[in-house]
């Protein structure tokens, strides 16, 4: 709307003015026509796109999230095999350099430990292979008449 | 007009966002084209890291799986200072280190003021004194990450283990012989590192997680190791002997239980050792058998068909072959022994018997059995620096007839207690002559042999039949002759004391040095295990085989029944077990300081 065309609407001339504005105002039928086909189109493509962007958008945040908190997950439990190993190494040279000590101290201070000797040895004969035996089948006379659970 | 002022904000406002849109579209060309390539190395360099897995080289166990040797990461702290931050002391440094490292801050101080780069402040750091030092983020401090190999066990099985330098590099031993068993390298990974410093699960190459947890097993017995050492030790000792050696063979295989050679070295510390004792003499030094080797001469003779088990000989106590006297040990006390079959001739360790047995053959027939047994030659133990044995050449053999005179008594030609070992089990396992070593395989995680070195096939060189004859001799040996000392009460060992002059630097033989030495074979009924102690040069004119080494076999074999539960072939000779048993020669523990007499053990 241009200047000229305010002025006008704001000082409108008295006499010009209808009697009744209610009779003046009439409503016009908008014509029954059609929207275009491509405009419907656009709005559905508009309408669909941003749910799919929605749904995109909860997607992509969520795979982020998913790799990020799957990275660090797999960064503590390389940190912690890292620790593990590093414990069972130590864990198998203190274990093994226990050993050597404590041998050693038992043979140079034997405290009551001496050298095992065959004549202070008992030796078990291993007993000869008994023949299979099968089982004899259960005899069905001895099975109680009554109940004993009482 | 209106309209004007409208279409020019319009104008502007397009102008801007154009104008900084190309402004940021040529920052980004400027960027990524110009300086695209070292932007994306600074960024490497912070994300990127090269990192090197701790790969320790294999663990060594014995059969039992007890760890002779494993490897431990080990730091070694360096200082630059020039990288210290601006206002940072060396004594702030100093005395935030000191309590770590335990060690006076002044003297941290005086080091970290030496030179401005550098500096190594510590080395052996454990992986939590790393640690600690690292998480206190002082600028211009490194800890660098090395490998430092253990030896549990410190000196029990140092000859045959062997040791690593300072480079990780094998120098003695099976670290030396079996580098490529025992080493392991993984080429750096290159691994990208997010903001908070933590590696990046992608790019990770398939297997970097996966550890090689394999060790090598040898045969060694560790129990067996020490009794040997043990034993040997007080012997030496006991007589003042320069060197001694233990071995223990499993004669059906080939493979080595105990190998013990005093005195030895302590791995650990091998700076502080004399060279020469990195040498494992059981392999390297040549010594002439003696007497030890009179049965594998009486298996060739037997073998030959030039004797039988009933030949009879007359020992007249001494003879002279091509003007040279040849004498029984015995000589002048008892002298003629008279009329003496083959076992007799084995029971008295005559030497004039053997001399006699041995010229029944050609000489020439008799240097291709002994070129057949493998004199001359190496075993091919998966020891390192192992000496071949030495023989006369063919012709000086032949052509004088006291070469094989002196050979048929164990001298005149030279071989490693090894071989001899080597040479014996042929009479234990039937007359194969198997290949000695000490490495078993590789073990996996679970203990499960999964590898084994191809050894060649074992060569049969005597017949069953003789093995077993020349068992039954050596029996009598250990029952009624000069190996009595080696006696086990319920068992019967076959076995053949040996005491044979030293040969001198220059030639001929020294007047006072001998080698003493005793080979056990046991069980006799069903021989398995070879057991040979040699004594050089024991003191004290009762320092015969049967004194000094015929004790230690008989040591080690107690152990051998009582760690394999052997049981008796003759129960019914056992003591009773509630009775006081006879003290043995090593039930006592040594006094810590013996002095210039000690008192020998019969």
């Amino acid at each position: 709307m241009n200047m000229a065309a305010r002025q006008a609407f704001l000082s409108p001339s008295p006499q010009r003015r209808p009697p009744d504005r209610r009779r003046a105002v009439t409503s016009l039928p908008l014509p029954p026509q059609a929207s275009p086909r491509w405009l419907v189109a656009l709005l559905l493509l508009h309408r669909y796109s941003l749910l799919a962007t929605l749904g995109l958008a909860t997607c992509t945040f969520s795979v982020y999230g998913w790799s990020v908190y799957s990275q660090q997950t797999w960064a503590n439990q390389y940190r912690q095999l890292e620790q593990l190993r590093r414990d069972e190494r130590q864990l198998t040279s203190v274990n093994a350099a226990l050993y050597g000590q404590l041998t050693q101290r038992a043979q140079e201070q034997p405290a009551g430990l001496v050298l095992q000797k065959p004549s202070k040895t008992l030796f078990l004969p291993p007993e000869p292979q008994r023949p299979w035996q099968t089982p004899k089948a259960a005899d069905p006379g001895s099975e109680p008449s009554s109940p004993v659970g009482y | 007009m209106p309209a004007k002022p409208a279409v020019s904000r319009v104008l502007l406002v397009w102008a801007l966002l154009l104008v900084g849109g190309l402004g940021l579209g040529l920052r980004l060309a400027l960027l990524q084209l110009q300086q695209g390539t070292s932007l994306r190395e600074k960024a490497q360099q912070q994300q990127l890291v090269a990192l090197r897995p701790f790969i320790p080289r294999r663990q060594v166990v014995d059969r039992n799986g007890t760890i002779l040797a494993v490897d431990k990461p080990v730091y070694t702290l360096f200082a630059h200072p020039f990288l210290f931050k601006s206002g940072v002391t060396p004594e702030q440094v100093a005395a935030a280190l000191s309590p770590i490292l335990e060690k006076p801050a002044a003297d941290l101080v005086q080091r970290l003021s030496q030179k401005e780069t550098t500096i190594q402040i510590e080395y052996w750091m454990s992986e939590e004194t790393a640690d600690r030092i690292n998480r206190l983020r002082i600028d211009g401090l490194e800890t660098v990450q090395q490998q430092r190999r253990l030896y549990p066990l410190q000196d029990l099985a140092a000859e045959v283990v062997g040791y690593v330098n300072v480079d990780h590099e094998g120098q003695a031993g099976i670290e030396y012989a079996q580098q490529k068993l025992l080493e392991r390298d993984m080429p750096p990974v290159m691994l990208a590192r997010d903001g908070g410093g933590s590696l990046m699960a992608a790019n990770v190459p398939p297997g970097f997680l996966d550890a090689d947890q394999a060790s090598v097993q040898l045969t060694l017995d560790v129990r067996l190791q020490r009794t040997a050492r043990y034993v040997l030790r007080q012997q030496l000792q006991n007589f003042r002997a320069q060197r001694g050696a233990v071995i223990v063979m499993d004669a059906n295989d080939g493979a080595i239980l105990a190998m013990v050679s005093e005195p030895t070295y302590n791995p650990n510390r091998y700076y502080d050792y004399d060279v020469s004792l990195f040498r494992n003499w059981t392999v390297t030094d040549l010594y002439e058998p003696g007497s030890t080797f009179k049965p594998i001469n009486v298996a060739i003779a037997l073998e030959t068909g030039a004797i039988t088990p009933d030949s009879h000989f007359y020992d007249p106590g001494q003879i002279s072959v091509s003007g040279w006297p040849i004498q029984n040990f015995d000589y002048n006390d008892v002298g003629a022994h008279g009329e003496l079959t083959v076992p007799q001739i084995l029971e008295k360790s005559s030497n004039v018997g053997m001399v006699q047995i041995m010229a029944q053959l050609q000489p020439e027939v008799y240097y291709g059995w002994l070129e057949r047994l493998g004199l001359g030659q190496n075993t091919g133990v998966d020891l390192p620096f192992e000496s071949p044995s030495q023989i006369k050449r063919q012709e000086q053999f032949v052509a004088y007839s006291i070469e094989s005179a002196t050979a048929a008594f164990g001298q005149g030609f030279s071989l490693t207690p090894l071989q001899l070992v080597q040479l014996e089990a042929t009479l234990a396992n039937g007359g194969r002559l198997v290949v000695p070593h000490i490495v078993r395989g590789l073990l996996n995680e679970q203990g499960e042999l999964f590898w084994q070195p191809s050894l060649p096939p074992p060569r049969q060189v005597f017949s069953t039949n003789t093995a077993q004859t020349v068992i039954r001799m050596m029996q009598g040996v250990v029952e009624d002759g000069t190996g009595q000392a080696a006696r086990v009460p319920g068992y019967r060992i076959a076995g053949k004391t040996g005491t044979a002059q030293k040969a001198g630097p220059n030639g001929g033989y020294l007047e006072r040095a001998k080698i003493t030495s005793f080979v056990g074979i046991f069980p006799a009924g069903a021989p398995r295990y070879i057991v040979l102690a040699v004594i050089d040069e024991p003191q004290g004119d009762d320092a015969f085989g049967s004194t000094v080494a015929a004790p230690i076999v008989k040591a080690v074999i107690e152990n051998l029944i009582t760690a394999h539960g052997i049981s008796p072939s003759h129960p019914d000779e056992m003591p009773a077990l509630n009775s006081e048993p006879t003290p043995g020669a090593f039930d006592t523990v040594p006094e810590p300081a013996p002095d210039s007499s000690p008192s020998p053990t019969p």
